[in-house]
């Protein structure tokens, strides 16, 4: 155990009367303390005791209702991406790519481009960087592992740990706390929050415990204040410039990845468009000219309900292990994960309307008047105006209680406008009576005052706790 | 507030069932319509009165979302409801006047669709309010809000491309109206203003007090300790 007088005494965190409230649950009840850089503390308490919140608020994931945390010298904890490590209880992996391939994804969030960190930190937690099995297929305790080396992966001075022994053998439980134990005394300082506090003793510096939103050990940890002493608060990481083009790139690659292993979306869409043109025509069994003016509206009401299906899907992975979480403490930039999702969806819907476009024209016996170009402008910017407001109100509607329904229920409304111009355009360039000008014009607007606004606000959305 | 109340209530009581008079009694009967055309003094005031609390709802959206003042999220929050109640009223007596008038209750024509459809907009809104979880409520709302206004322009300005059954607007849109109408017209719309102002400041005021004690009750929590509870 290091001395706790030693040089490195000095408070790499300061935690000030911190209050967290969920509506009238309080999670933490004005908390106060101080961590030393370079030292080991195990947080313990029972279920529900505040452990995990705390961490959060540390890691800058859930802002305190009340009170001020202070880490490296900054109360901002928004930039912290490079100098903080975060392992939470869900393992925040995605469980369709195999280990190399979620640390070498989460690399590139961190401007990381050499590929041998991602395997020195594979190596590190006692695992083969050569497996090709999805994460979903690891065993628990592997998991755990894996999660343990996507937190190393930045070389992270502050290392935030949430339950990694649960569910890990005790002989590979011992080998995590020999290794925390080296990365402390390389100068990390190290939060473990456990229930197995024995693995701990003789290792941890100081044990401190949490029951109901306060810190019951003897004492809330404080580093003495010593009177002359030169030492100085360790420094922020040189922040490092993340391409917003080449995240977004990142981020395309990975999901286009995963949807063309799974197809999920595209089959699923697929479906669900022919059953809503089958269910169409108990509605309307229409001649040559009838279908002309009403195919407009059929095919974009029939796509738009599609597109709701790959919709809901849009952060599906991302919250299934959390994983919005790893994403909102690197350093990548939020619009681009945005932009990236949005991009995806839209070329999830683009496919499906090029698939599903012939059978409308066999079943609607239809025969464009106006200039083909023209129609691919619309489906260009209707396609666009539908899945940027979707995959915005997707992430929206993911703090609700209920988000598939949430998530037509707050698009459609919006939507409208667009759906609108997309219906109007289409039918005058199948009937060739007018020029689609107007309504191009308009969903060209609305393409640009909506990407703005789903821009500017997004980062509100996935910061909001 | 005890005091002030009860006197605003008397007097928008009093301008309320003088407008009445006004629109019911005093107002000329149109020749085309005859009497059924004065649901037009509750119909028109309602969607102006309607607009004007969702420009609130805009407003305090945009504050709350740059300074997180819980005021400003109150503020859109009854500036939604209200704004949504009012838009009913429209939505309402329009086909009570269209049904005499145009031989039906309801018709797929623009100005109608696009009045439901900024409803719509505001009773997602309000979904979103009750489906959310409570401290991220006001941000998703604010967010939310901003959206709906967006959507506002293009729904409205749209209309002008599109031939309407209905009337073209009395005020900046091309129609007319008999200036001893307009004059009740708009003393209707300024007691419609009177109303929702003092519907507004005791919903506000009951919003105000429940969020004082869900604080207050939260603050009980952090006080307690284990040992008693």
């Amino acid at each position: 155990m290091s001395d706790p007088a030693s040089p490195q005494a000095v408070p790499i965190i300061t935690v000030s009367n911190v209050v967290k409230q969920f509506g009238r649950f309080a999670a933490l009840r004005g908390v106060s303390a101080e961590f030393a850089a370079g030292r080991m503390y195990a947080i313990l308490g029972d279920n529900g005791a505040g452990k995990t919140t705390l961490l959060r608020s540390l890691a800058g994931l859930s802002k305190p209702t009340r009170g001020e945390i202070s880490v490296l010298g900054s109360s901002d904890l928004s930039d912290l991406g490079n100098d903080i490590g975060y392992m939470a209880h869900p393992s925040l992996l995605y469980d369709e790519m195999s280990g190399m391939e979620n640390l070498r994804y989460f690399a590139q969030l961190y401007g990381i481009r050499d590929e041998q960190r991602c395997i020195e930190a594979i190596s590190t937690v006692g695992l083969d960087p050569t497996l090709t099995r999805p994460v979903g297929q690891y065993s628990q305790g592997m998991r755990q592992r894996m999660s343990l080396a996507r937190a190393l992966l930045n070389q992270p001075k502050i290392l935030l740990l949430d339950e990694p022994f649960s569910n890990v053998d005790v002989k590979s439980a011992k080998e995590m706390v020999a290794l925390l134990a080296r990365l402390r005394d390389q100068g990390k300082t190290i939060f473990v929050v456990t229930h197995q506090a024995t693995l701990l003793e003789g290792v941890a510096d100081e044990f401190v415990e949490i029951a109901d939103g306060k810190i019951k050990s003897p004492s809330a940890p404080k580093v003495e204040n010593k009177t002359g002493t030169t030492e100085a608060m360790p420094s922020r990481a040189v922040s490092v410039e993340i391409s917003l083009f080449k995240t977004i790139l990142t981020a395309l690659r990975k999901d286009l990845r995963l949807e063309w292993r799974s197809k999920d979306a595209i089959n699923s869409m697929l479906f669900f468009s022919l059953l809503v043109v089958v269910i169409f025509s108990f509605a309307f069994n229409p001649t040559a000219e009838e279908s002309r003016l009403i195919a407009g509206g059929l095919i974009w009401v029939a796509f738009l309900f599609a597109a709701v299906v790959a919709l809901n899907q849009t952060w599906a992975r991302e919250i299934r292990n959390q994983v919005l979480d790893a994403y909102r403490i690197s350093p990548a930039p939020f619009n681009a994960l945005f932009l990236a999702k949005a991009l995806d969806n839209f070329i999830f819907v683009s496919v499906l309307e090029l698939l599903m476009a012939p059978l409308f024209v066999i079943f609607y016996n239809l025969r464009a008047i106006g200039p083909f170009y023209q129609l691919l402008i619309v489906a260009v910017l209707g396609t666009w105006a539908i899945v940027v407001n979707g995959t915005f109100f997707a992430s929206v509607s993911l703090r609700t209680r209920a988000r598939e329904i949430m998530l037509p229920l707050l698009l459609f409304p919006v939507a409208i406008p667009a759906l609108l111009g997309m219906v109007e355009a289409t039918t005058e360039i199948l009937t060739g009576e007018l020029s689609p000008r107007f309504w191009i014009t308009l969903l060209a607007a609305y393409d640009v005052v909506f990407t703005i606004a789903c821009l500017l606000l997004f980062e509100k959305v996935l910061q909001a706790e | 507030m005890k005091t002030i109340f009860p006197i605003l209530a008397i007097l928008t009581g009093i301008l309320l069932g003088y407008c009445a008079y006004q629109a019911l009694i005093v107002a000329p009967t149109d020749q085309m319509q005859g009497d059924i055309y004065r649901i037009i003094y509750y119909h028109v005031p309602s969607a102006w009165t309607a607009f004007i609390l969702f420009a609130v709802n805009l407003a305090g959206s945009v504050v709350y979302l740059i300074w997180r003042n819980p005021k400003a999220d109150m503020h859109a929050l009854v500036g939604a409801e209200m704004g949504v109640v009012f838009l009913s009223v429209n939505l309402t007596t329009g086909p009570i006047w269209a049904r005499p008038v145009w031989g039906i209750w309801w018709t797929w024509d623009w100005r109608l669709t696009s009045t439901l459809v900024v409803w719509l907009i505001y009773v997602s809104y309000l979904m979103l309010r009750r489906f959310s979880s409570a401290g991220e409520t006001p941000v998703m709302a604010g967010v939310v809000g901003i959206f709906g206004a967006l959507c506002v322009p293009f729904v409205y300005f749209s209309i002008w491309f599109f031939r309407t059954q209905h009337p073209q607007p009395v005020i900046g849109g091309g129609g007319s109206m008999d200036p001893q109408m307009l004059h009740v017209l708009l003393l209707n719309w300024l007691a419609f203003l009177c109303f929702g102002a003092l519907v507004y400041w005791s919903r506000y005021r009951y919003e105000f007090l429940r969020r004082e004690v869900d604080e207050a009750q939260a603050m009980q929590a952090l006080a307690e300790t284990r040992g008693a509870r």
